[in-house]
């Protein structure tokens, strides 16, 4: 009853959300979170410790990092991916870091304590900072 | 006249080498002599009454070994000798010291100080190599594996 009450009274966020797809797995990311979109064409490799980081890719006269989303979630084996490929740039505490994409779906408009509908998982940014 | 070359900060004129994919750029003063050489060469080569310890970039990186031909670039940076082998010899370039990035702070492992900035190229980068921490490192490396 309580928590009810604590729910009506609080307003619900509407945020916008980046939809993406990579293998059979949806995601979302929070659009503050999104530093820019773009199609890379030329990913500089460079020797890592972390297999996941994949190479370099400037972008808006900046180096930025490519991490590889399979390798961080255990998913694969790292893959270079060929190129040009769809890339999202994303805001963390520690920087801006990119990961290849399948597919960009769009903009979803959805509330934060919403599941969508289509199960999508919002992608932890402070997780993947942490692990890169 | 003057040479437009030799009033340009020595540091910025590099060798450019290629590593598997990946072009990188050594600073030229420390450049003494080149030589094709057998891939997997290792131990010690003499130069000149020197001895230069040979270090094989791919395996300091993880690249698969090549066989065949490579690049022998002996180098000596204040008494700091060493061989490395490459692949290829791309030739000498003048980069903008202007123009230089940071390694992404995503690069944390041992490479942030392996390699000392990215340069520019079109949509790629030419990556600077930080000699005495590659030597620093691929020493420690051949010590663990002894």
């Amino acid at each position: 009853m309580l928590e009810r009450r604590h729910r009506l009274a609080t307003p619900r966020r509407r945020r916008y959300h980046v939809r993406f797809r990579l293998d059979e797995h949806q995601y979302t990311l929070p659009a503050e979170q999104l530093f820019g979109v773009n199609e890379v064409h030329r990913l500089t490799s460079i020797p890592s410790d972390r297999p996941w980081n994949l190479g370099v890719a400037l972008f808006r006269g900046l180096a930025l990092g490519v991490l590889d989303l399979r390798g961080l979630m255990n998913r694969t084996e790292k893959e270079l991916p060929e190129t040009p490929f769809f890339c999202i740039f994303c805001k963390t505490s520690k920087g801006v870091l990119g990961f290849p994409v399948d597919e960009i779906h769009g903009l979803a408009s959805v509330f934060d304590d919403d599941v969508l509908p289509d199960g999508s998982e919002i992608l932890n940014l402070e997780l993947l900072e942490n692990l890169a | 006249m003057k040479d437009p070359e030799s009033s340009r900060p020595a540091d910025a004129r590099h060798l450019l080498v290629e590593v598997g994919s990946t072009t990188y750029a050594l600073p030229a003063r420390w450049v003494v002599h080149s030589m094709a050489s057998a891939a997997g060469l290792s131990g010690t080569v003499p130069l000149r009454g020197a001895t230069y310890p040979v270090l094989d970039l791919r395996r300091i990186f993880r690249l698969p070994a090549i066989s065949g031909e490579c690049q022998a670039i002996f180098l000596d940076q204040e008494g700091h000798r060493t061989a490395f082998l490459v692949d290829t010899l791309l030739g000498f370039e003048q980069l903008d010291a202007g123009a230089l990035l940071a390694l992404p702070w995503t690069f944390s492992g041992r490479e942030r100080s392996w390699f000392e900035a990215l340069s520019p190229k079109g949509e790629g980068f030419r990556v600077l190599l930080c000699l005495r921490e590659l030597l620093a490192s691929a020493t420690a490396t051949e010590t663990n594996n002894d």
